[in-house]
């Protein structure tokens, strides 16, 4: 795939409107083929990153580079790029198929030209018989699937989705991102992708960025940015996260031991100083729950007890909330075992979780 | 890979050679310039030839102020307008809130009534008022056969006739505005009054009028603004007992050829009329929803 | 009960006095008397063959046409362009913008009819169909300009974005996508302007003259003089005209309505 997509550098890109700044100034390079996706809490400026891609926001200053050259004072419809929107935004006064051969049209394509790529684009998205329908009469997920072929039919570079999925049921959105994934293996073209939904982003992307306040906090592999994530942020808005702050912090053996309030401590790995103005953080699926004494003697953990609060069943695993202290609570993610017995409400347990579970990341940077 | 992001060679600040809004903007361009040219420019020309014809100074407005007939017609309009929107007020609120309650053919004949006067040439409609309220009209004639009047009664021109004319000419712009008003009243509200102990009447005064006030004066605003400047229902109905501004502002110009006259009254008459078209965008928050309707 | 049933006759009554007029002035024009007796004691078509026998109507009329249609088009140009200017060109203090465009549509006729007046003459323009052409447009761009706005309102901005990444250009972008979207808006805006400017008086005193007086200006130089039924046959022709009009932009507006129902639905 790598040789056809186009890479895309954003360089300094920055958007200032005369009170507010929407982005700072961001830098960051999108290699070809590749499938990025932009994440964040609404507001956080991902949108207006995609418009300044796509040449309807001009950036007030930096550069935005496709294959090296700088498209900035290319208007969009010069820049060969696909997008789909959040609504889709498909044409209600033409047919599914005029829809999908709108940009082939443009492109002074022959007739029978027209007709076979918009047949086959037809075929990909299986809505075949279905050219001659008005827009309106599609349910959501074919919808969604006509934006998706109308967008890459014309083979552009770069295919910019603005939360794409965000107006279907989640059945459905799990389905499309199986297709999605899979549309971008049979096209050629580098994908930038956003979405406010991580288990999303998590479930297509190679690379992830995380926005905030109009500035990539972090991005990287999604699985980098789950074990290390680079603050509080990033590991809350990135799956779930128990967080506790650290109040005191002292040497033990090769270890430190920290100290969490409530009476509480934990150990964890490392030195002093990069315990300081930091806080912990450990993945709910890595907690284990067991009877009371039921981790004595293991090594490098850290064993906490405690009394179950709730157990919530959801598919696939079981959720349990468990109080450590009058205030302190812990998440686990256990995975569901069939006729497995399990606690109740009120019950006596041990936590534990492995001391290189166990991360220590400052609030901001 | 979690180095900062951020770490772009510093951004000098540049403006794009292009951008879909600024496309738009230059849209406006065109229709600014006619505007301009042949809206905002000919008012500015009515403006400053007040103070200049037949000489610089404020010679026009004084003698509009000296007290004599300008003064006098001046005055007339706004009580005439304010009658109007009175009357006009009175009549619509009742129509207004059956229909807010129509529904299906009904209703279609109602605003049928509403909307089919407003599309008719107003000429056309003050000739019609001329032919009932003429010395062998109509109205004398019913008048007469039911044996109220023994003699015709000369209602042409006169007062009457043009509050008659102008009621009926300025009530759909008031129906229109408090039937969207109404129309968007939730009827629960006086349901839930009403099991609290209201009785249907102090409900309607304590619950419904206060929520249809926005309707009343969005109403009340436009129809006071375009009552102002009527010429032909009071230039055929009220002759010269009943003048208004805009009948005083035509002969001054088109007759008596005292431009300088014409365009200092016209000049006050921009002046009421533009703070009550500023009065009825603060009362409304727009130019055009209320009268989507009528369009 | 009695207090809704008075209240709804009331109602009644009220819209009875709006159609009043045309339940006189139609019936009158067929009248066979000379005088404007009413009811008529007898029938005829006499009236509307005296119309028809003074060549002032017919060269009125067509005054008007001549005057109306290209005001419509004058309107829907700049009408258009203002509404999508305003509405997607992401204007700062657009409201204050519209009203400003809706303005001319609010002012007493006269002030424009008399700041006019002058600058036709030094135009060179006074007494032409052009002035006309131009005074009435400048009251009808605001009624474009609402119709209009409400269509491009009505619908999401990211269609035109969608048709640019696409590859269309601004031309293409509006031809292809924001035309077959707005032109009913534009059409129903295109007929109220020509409606307004086949009903205007002030500004066709004011700029036309014998050569190029309108259809209202006729009627009303008639009017001082005699109070026949002949206007009366005049009247009822331009009421028919008014309501096929009327009846045209209804059926315009109920479709628009379905067709936006259906994109919804």
């Amino acid at each position: 795939m790598a040789e056809h997509g186009s890479g895309l550098v954003l360089d300094g890109v920055t958007k200032r409107y005369s009170s507010v700044t929407a982005l700072q100034p961001i830098s960051i390079e999108i290699k070809p083929g590749e499938f990025f996706s932009l994440i964040g809490p609404s507001g956080s400026g991902k949108s207006t990153l995609l418009g300044a891609i796509a040449g309807f926001i001009p950036p007030s200053a930096g550069r935005i580079l496709i294959d090296g050259r700088d498209i900035v004072d290319i208007p969009p419809y010069r820049r060969n790029i696909g997008m789909v929107f959040q609504n889709y935004a498909l044409f209600p006064h033409l047919t599914v198929f005029e829809n999908v051969a709108f940009a082939l049209r443009l492109r002074k394509l022959s007739k029978a030209e027209v007709t076979e790529k918009t047949q086959r684009m037809l075929d990909v998205i299986r809505l075949s018989g279905m050219g001659e329908r008005r827009i309106s009469e599609l349910s959501g997920g074919q919808q969604q699937r006509v934006a998706l072929a109308r967008a890459a039919v014309y083979d552009p570079r770069i295919l910019l989705m603005d939360e794409p999925l965000g107006a279907l049921d989640k059945n459905l959105r799990e389905e499309m991102q199986y297709e999605i994934k899979a549309f971008h293996n049979k096209i050629a073209a580098t994908i930038i992708y956003v979405t406010h939904d991580q288990e999303e982003a998590a479930a297509m992307s190679d690379r992830i960025a995380i926005m905030k306040d109009g500035e990539i906090v972090q991005h990287g592999k999604p699985r980098e940015l789950y074990e290390h994530p680079r603050n509080i942020f990033v590991a809350s808005f990135l799956g779930d996260a128990n967080i506790f702050k650290i109040h005191d912090a002292k040497p033990d053996a090769r270890h430190i031991k920290l100290d969490i309030g409530e009476g509480l401590s934990l150990s964890a790995p490392g030195d002093v100083a990069s315990a300081s103005r930091h806080y912990v953080c450990v993945r709910p699926e890595s907690i284990a729950v067991g009877a009371p004494g039921a981790f004595n003697g293991s090594a490098g953990q850290n064993v906490l007890p405690g009394i179950i609060a709730d157990v919530v069943y959801t598919a696939g695993t079981i959720r349990c909330r468990v109080k450590l202290g009058p205030e302190a609570v812990v998440t686990a993610r256990l995975p569901f075992q069939r006729n497995a017995a399990f606690f109740a409400t009120g019950d006596q347990v041990d936590v534990r979780w492995a001391l290189t579970d166990t991360l220590l990341i400052p609030e901001e940077t | 890979m979690l180095k900062g992001a951020n770490t772009g060679t510093p951004a000098t600040m540049r403006k794009a050679s292009w951008s879909v809004a600024r496309l738009y903007r230059w849209m406006l361009l065109a229709p600014a310039l006619f505007l301009a040219a042949f809206f905002v420019f000919p008012i500015i020309r009515v403006v400053l030839r007040s103070f200049s014809d037949p000489a610089w100074g404020v010679q026009n407005y004084e003698r509009i102020m000296a007290g004599g007939p300008y003064l006098q017609v001046l005055l007339a309009t706004i009580q005439t307008a304010a009658t109007v929107t009175a009357l006009c007020l009175l009549l619509a609120y009742p129509v207004a809130y059956v229909m807010s309650r129509l529904t299906g053919s009904l209703l279609q004949i109602a605003a049928a009534c509403v909307i089919i006067p407003l599309w008719t040439s107003a000429v056309i409609r003050s000739y019609a008022w001329m032919v009932v309220f003429q010395r062998k009209g109509i109205l004398n004639e019913a008048l007469i056969g039911a044996g109220v009047l023994d003699d015709a009664i000369r209602f042409l021109p006169g007062s009457f006739a043009v509050h008659v004319g102008m009621v009926h000419i300025m009530l759909p712009f008031m129906i229109l505005p408090l039937l969207a008003n109404m129309r968007a009243i939730d009827r629960s509200l006086l349901r839930a009054a009403e099991i609290m102990g209201a009785n249907p009447l102090v409900a309607f005064a304590k619950v419904y009028f206060p929520l249809s006030m926005p309707g009343v004066s969005a109403g009340v605003a436009l129809v006071f603004m375009m009552s102002l400047g009527f010429f032909i229902t009071p230039a055929l109905l009220g002759g010269p007992q009943h003048l208004m501004a805009a009948v005083l502002i035509e002969q001054q110009a088109n007759v008596i050829l005292d431009w300088g006259l014409a365009s200092s009254l016209a000049t006050v008459l921009l002046v009421v009329t533009g703070a009550m078209y500023v009065l009825y965008m603060r009362l409304t928050g727009n130019a055009t929803g209320n009268l989507k309707g009528a369009l | 009960m009695w207090g809704r049933a008075l209240l709804a006759g009331l109602a009644g009554l009220i819209l009875l006095y709006l159609i009043l007029p045309m339940l006189v002035v139609v019936p009158l024009s067929f009248s066979g008397q000379s005088y404007l007796s009413f009811p008529p004691q007898s029938w005829s078509l006499k009236w509307y063959g005296t119309m028809a026998d003074n060549p002032l109507w017919l060269e009125a009329t067509i005054n008007s046409l001549l005057i109306g249609i290209p005001t419509a088009l004058i309107s829907v140009a700049f009408g258009t362009l203002a509404a999508l200017g305003i509405v997607r060109g992401n204007i700062p203090r657009a409201g204050l913008i519209s009203a400003a465009m809706v303005a001319p549509m609010m002012m007493p006729h006269v002030i424009l009819a008399i700041g006019l007046y002058p600058v036709m003459l030094e135009l060179g323009l006074l007494r032409t169909h052009v002035a006309a052409i131009i005074g009435h447009s400048v009251i009808g761009i605001p009624l474009v300009f609402i119709t209009v706005s409400a269509a491009v309102t009505g619908y999401n901005g990211a269609l035109e974005l969608a048709a640019m990444t696409m590859g269309a250009n601004p031309w293409q972008t509006f031809w292809k996508v924001t035309f077959p979207m707005i032109r009913v808006g534009m059409l129903i805006g295109g007929i109220l302007a020509f409606a307004t400017s086949f009903d205007e008086l002030m500004l066709s005193l004011f700029l036309t003259g014998a050569a190029t007086r309108t259809l209202p200006r006729l009627i009303w130089e008639q009017l001082a003089d005699y109070l026949t039924p002949t206007i009366a046959a005049v009247a009822t022709l331009v009421f028919v005209f008014t309501l096929v009009l009327l009846a045209i932009v209804s059926l315009l507006q109920i479709r628009r309505g379905r067709a936006m129902a259906g994109q919804h639905g």
